[in-house]
């Protein structure tokens, strides 16, 4: 039998002020941002930030329940790949990301012709 | 560093015959479990219209007042979805691909007038399945004669659609009729026949429940 | 000082498999920078959450690319049975391995083929190609389909592997074995190979750590991070150790590669020897409620699945987060000062997969 490394998950559920302390925690910790996602859930969003430790294989998974008006601040100081994932947001669902500070693609990333396609026809 | 490695591979690749086969002036050969289309063996067919509401490509029509099973062979992605989930098994997947053609066509299977005779007929009209949006509705429903019953489940095992449930210790049978198709297999399943298909409109259309007497079963003596 | 100019880069171009635009803010023969551009092959494919059930979407989801099709399809539903509760049998856990791997051999040699067009060695590339019709001939036999395999369902697989396709499996292996074996020789000892390949692109393992890079990309830097450690499937039961180099240019990535082939080889006999009897599936009864996520080691890196369900027949999130997407990063910094004629090797050199990229 080979070695097997299989650490239970963990989530963590926090408000929209404290996910650039978190965002810290975890660069400082030495753990690497393996996926960002965004859900549109009765009438929120629900941002969902995965974050992975190389040795250990422990994967921590950081959720932020927001409303569509709300603003949320770019995670881009600590991770400066993070820019894909949140451009993606922006772009395919409408997500107000801002400080982004001259990282930001300017919504170019993907060259569709329509607006947040993936939001539900009633939202839009 | 060495230089002409390739220069063995590439003379003995100058008298090897190709590796291409020369279709379709030969015939292609499939192995035996390929995927090609789907066939249907339409005397076994009960129009539960389940083939339909499941194809992940919309590919499938099927009408239950005329007993007819539609397919586009040309949207049919060959994924086996169809064959998996049919209850009675008769559609089946085989070798060989579509051929090219100007235009897309469709393909129609009528079933034998005898299996739709001993179908539960409707006495209303019934409005055919659009495809995945999962409900029909049909003015007939499945109702039950809660003396006969036994509680025995087969009934709520071969339901295709998770539509009944019964339990023994609560002495109930329910049905959802939201969720119900009107196929028949719990009829034709039934070990005491206790069930059948009235033509008229359900009392409802949520979740109905009964309770039985589970009758004592009978032993040949 | 000479002027900068900006050069357009695809979204057509002959060595690219599908299509990226980059562009490059060069100066003289020197590339200073890069912008990505994609959704060329953008088909919404997360949104069809709202019109097939959570069944149906495993079709979907195998479709999101014609390469790695097996493990995007594997991933989806190790996530459904993660959340629904279900414990699938160990003959299926040892089907789903053999599958997975046999996806990995396909994926590589199409990548060698690839890789040896890119710097115009064209007789290797229809070489490589060759050998890999031999494994497609396999997929053919065990799973009815060459490319898009439809062989898993919630609670186990569809199809099982009788001891006579496996004789004849295994038969095929040794073949392939040889020819690679020779193949293996022009790609890292050839001069001509080796001048368009060394040196190219290098990376330090602290860049590639900061970036965020994943599969065999970030493994011939040096990294060691191989999902397969984690235990899925039938992994715990095979002695293997993931393949690293320490170089980080081009020719460590294609040695790198070259070397998993002969792994993935030895795994399949390991699995073989050791499978054991039994079942293929288990029934399943009910909704996914809940959340989970699950990580998979694809041919590329390291994809995440996370799927999120309420209970109903339709699901509330499926999101696919494929290797390319975190590998772009690295392409990206690995332009900066390199020839304008090097660019269609970088590309290759992470192996992209932009169909999964964009879904």
């Amino acid at each position: 039998m080979a070695e097997v490394i299989h650490p239970e998950d963990e989530l963590r559920v926090i408000d929209w002020n404290l996910l650039l302390e978190t965002a810290m925690e975890m660069k400082n910790a030495g753990l690497r941002l393996s996926q960002a996602c965004v859900s549109y859930v009765a009438g929120k969003y629900e941002l969902v930030y995965s974050f992975v430790n190389d040795e250990t294989y422990k994967l921590t998974n950081v959720k932020v329940i927001m409303e569509t008006t709300d603003w949320i601040p770019s995670i881009c100081a600590f991770y400066p790949y993070a820019l894909f994932y949140e451009n993606e947001m922006k772009e395919l669902y409408g997500v107000d990301v801002r400080m982004m500070e001259g990282t930001d693609l300017n919504n170019k990333l993907y060259r569709i012709r329509e607006t947040t396609p993936l939001l539900p026809k009633e939202k839009k | 560093m060495a230089i002409m490695n390739f220069g063995k591979t590439m003379l003995k690749n100058l008298f090897l015959k190709p590796v291409t086969v020369n279709y379709p002036a030969e015939p292609a050969v499939y192995p035996e479990g390929s995927r090609g289309h789907v066939e249907i063996d339409v005397d076994k067919c009960i129009s539960c219209t389940i083939c339909a509401m499941n194809c992940p490509s919309d590919a499938l029509k099927v009408d239950r007042q005329a007993g007819t099973w539609t397919i586009n062979r040309f949207d049919c992605i060959a994924c086996g979805y169809c064959v998996e989930k049919c209850p009675k098994k008769c559609l089946k997947m085989v070798p060989g691909y579509q051929e090219p053609m100007g235009e897309k066509t469709e393909e129609t299977f009528r079933r034998p007038e005898e299996s739709m005779a001993k179908a539960a007929k409707p006495a209303k009209p019934t409005v055919t399945a659009a495809p995945s949006t999962g409900i029909v509705s049909t003015h007939n429903h499945v109702s039950i004669d809660v003396k006969k019953c036994l509680g025995c489940g087969k009934c709520m095992r071969n339901c295709p659609n998770d539509a009944l449930a019964v339990d023994r210790k609560a002495k109930t049978w329910s049905i959802n009729r939201s969720k119900c198709i009107t196929c028949g297999l719990c009829i034709d399943n039934c070990p005491t026949k206790c069930m059948t298909m009235d033509p008229n409109d359900p009392d409802s259309n949520g979740i109905e429940t009964y309770e039985i007497e589970l009758a004592p079963i009978k032993k040949k003596d | 000082m000479g002027k900068r100019k900006v050069v357009p880069f695809g979204p057509q171009h002959p060595v690219l498999p599908e299509p990226i635009h980059l562009d490059l803010v060069m100066e003289d023969e020197k590339i200073l920078e890069a912008v990505p551009n994609i959704g060329f092959v953008h088909r919404g494919l997360e949104g069809l959450i709202e019109k097939k059930d959570f069944n149906e979407l495993i079709y979907i989801a195998e479709r999101t690319c014609g390469i790695c099709s097996y493990q995007h399809g594997m991933g989806y539903t190790e996530t459904l049975e993660q959340i629904m509760g279900v414990e699938i049998p160990d003959r299926a856990k040892f089907l789903r391995s053999t599958w997975s791997e046999l996806g990995r051999l396909h994926s590589h040699l199409l990548w060698l083929g690839l890789l040896a067009d890119g710097f115009g060695f064209e007789s290797l590339f229809y070489e490589c190609w060759r050998i890999r019709e031999k494994i497609l001939d396999l997929h053919e036999l065990t799973v009815g389909a060459r490319l898009i395999f439809s062989v898993n369902k919630v609670g186990g697989v569809l199809r099982d592997i009788t001891p006579e396709m496996q004789k004849t499996i295994l038969e095929t292996l040794d073949v392939v074995e040889e020819e690679v074996k020779n193949i293996q020789k022009t790609f890292l000892y050839d001069y001509s190979v080796q001048s368009r390949l060394k040196g190219i692109g290098v990376l330090s393992l602290q860049q590639v750590h900061d970036l965020g890079c994943a599969g065999p990309f970030a493994r011939a830097s040096g990294l060691n991070l191989d999902m397969r450690k984690l235990g899925y499937d039938a992994y715990p039961y095979i002695d293997f150790e993931p393949i690293i180099s320490t170089d980080g240019d081009c020719f460590a990535r294609c040695d790198v590669r070259t070397r998993e082939i002969f792994q993935s080889i030895d795994i399949i006999r390991q699995i073989f020897a050791k499978m054991p009897e039994g079942d293929i599936a288990v029934p399943v009864k009910g909704m996914p409620n809940g959340e989970a996520t699950v990580r998979i080691e694809q041919p590329r890196g390291e994809a995440v699945y996370y799927v999120k369900g309420n209970g109903k027949k339709l699901l509330d999130r499926m999101r696919i987060r494929t290797p390319t997407f975190a590998n772009l990063p690295g392409l990206l910094e690995t332009m900066k000062g390199a020839d304008l004629s090097d660019v269609p090797l970088l590309i290759l050199s992470i192996d992209p997969c932009i169909s999964c990229t964009e879904r």
